[in-house]
């Protein structure tokens, strides 16, 4: 399991005191682009190659709401991997009460939109049964 | 059924020069709110008697990217809805080509977090709308 922080600030809450729900989709990227980078895999390089990740399906559950100056920690898990699938689990928490959960679906396409193999350092997940236990 | 026009603008894109996957959800809300008014509801006004929209579970498919000044539109429709909560399916596409699609289940809350019944506008309305 990959942890990332976050705090809550002004500009990602809204007109209901709470964390606007879009923002959601922005944290949980900014802890997958750190868990990529944690791994080796160097997304400008990739961008640099002609390849780039991109979010083919999410389903996300909005279970509580976030507020200004909250402490967030975003886990996430893999769930699933294939040579061009990633499926990730990712809960945001604060404390131990679970505020959102999404499935994401990851893959990598070239900058013309064709599938591309996922780097070897995802895919390798999958091949070591290291599922969990990142 | 509900139509709502978007041009993509340069802070829309990400690297992969195409429109970052979260605005998307943005671009799904401004329709949303368009809609909304237009049935005569002023989120402002319940916002002061306390009472705000909040979603609840999206589900979502992204089917092909968008790029700068691409013009697209968002269809909004009803799926369901019952006196608590309401799904709309809502699909923004290109020139009829289906780029994104996404089923949002809303519902109403208190600003203390509490279960809400919808406004009435929205309780008269059911599938297929």
């Amino acid at each position: 399991m990959h942890q990332f922080p976050v705090t809550v600030y002004y500009d990602e809450t809204d007109l209901g005191a709470i964390v606007y729900h879009a923002n959601y989709m922005k944290f949980i990227d900014r802890a997958r682009a750190d868990w990529v980078r944690g791994i080796g895999v160097d997304q400008n390089a990739l961008r640099e190659q002609g390849f780039v990740f991109v979010v083919h399906r999410i389903e996300a559950d909005f279970l509580a709401s976030a507020k200004l100056e909250d402490q967030l920690m975003i886990r996430t898990n893999v769930m699933e991997v294939t040579r061009l699938r990633l499926i990730l689990d990712q809960r945001v928490y604060r404390d131990r009460t679970c505020l959102f959960r999404a499935r994401v679906t990851i893959a990598l396409v070239s900058l013309d939109g064709k599938p591309r193999r996922l780097p070897e350092q995802l895919t390798a997940l999958g091949d070591l049964g290291a599922l969990m236990v990142m | 059924m509900h139509s709502y026009p978007v041009t993509v603008h340069y802070e829309d894109t990400d690297l992969g020069g195409i429109v970052y996957h979260a605005n998307y959800l943005k671009f799904i809300e401004r329709a949303r709110s368009a809609w909304v008014r237009s049935l005569g509801i002023d989120q402002v006004a319940m916002r002061r008697e306390g009472v705000v929209f909040v979603v609840h579970h999206i589900e979502a498919w992204f089917q092909a990217p968008a790029t700068l000044d691409d013009a697209l539109t968002v269809t909004t429709s009803v799926a369901s809805s019952s006196p608590a909560r309401l799904v709309l399916e809502q699909v923004v596409d290109r020139d009829g080509l289906p780029l994104f699609r996404a089923l949002v289940t809303l519902v109403s809350m208190s600003t203390e977090g509490r279960p809400r019944r919808l406004p009435p506008e929205l309780r008269a309305l059911s599938g297929n709308t």
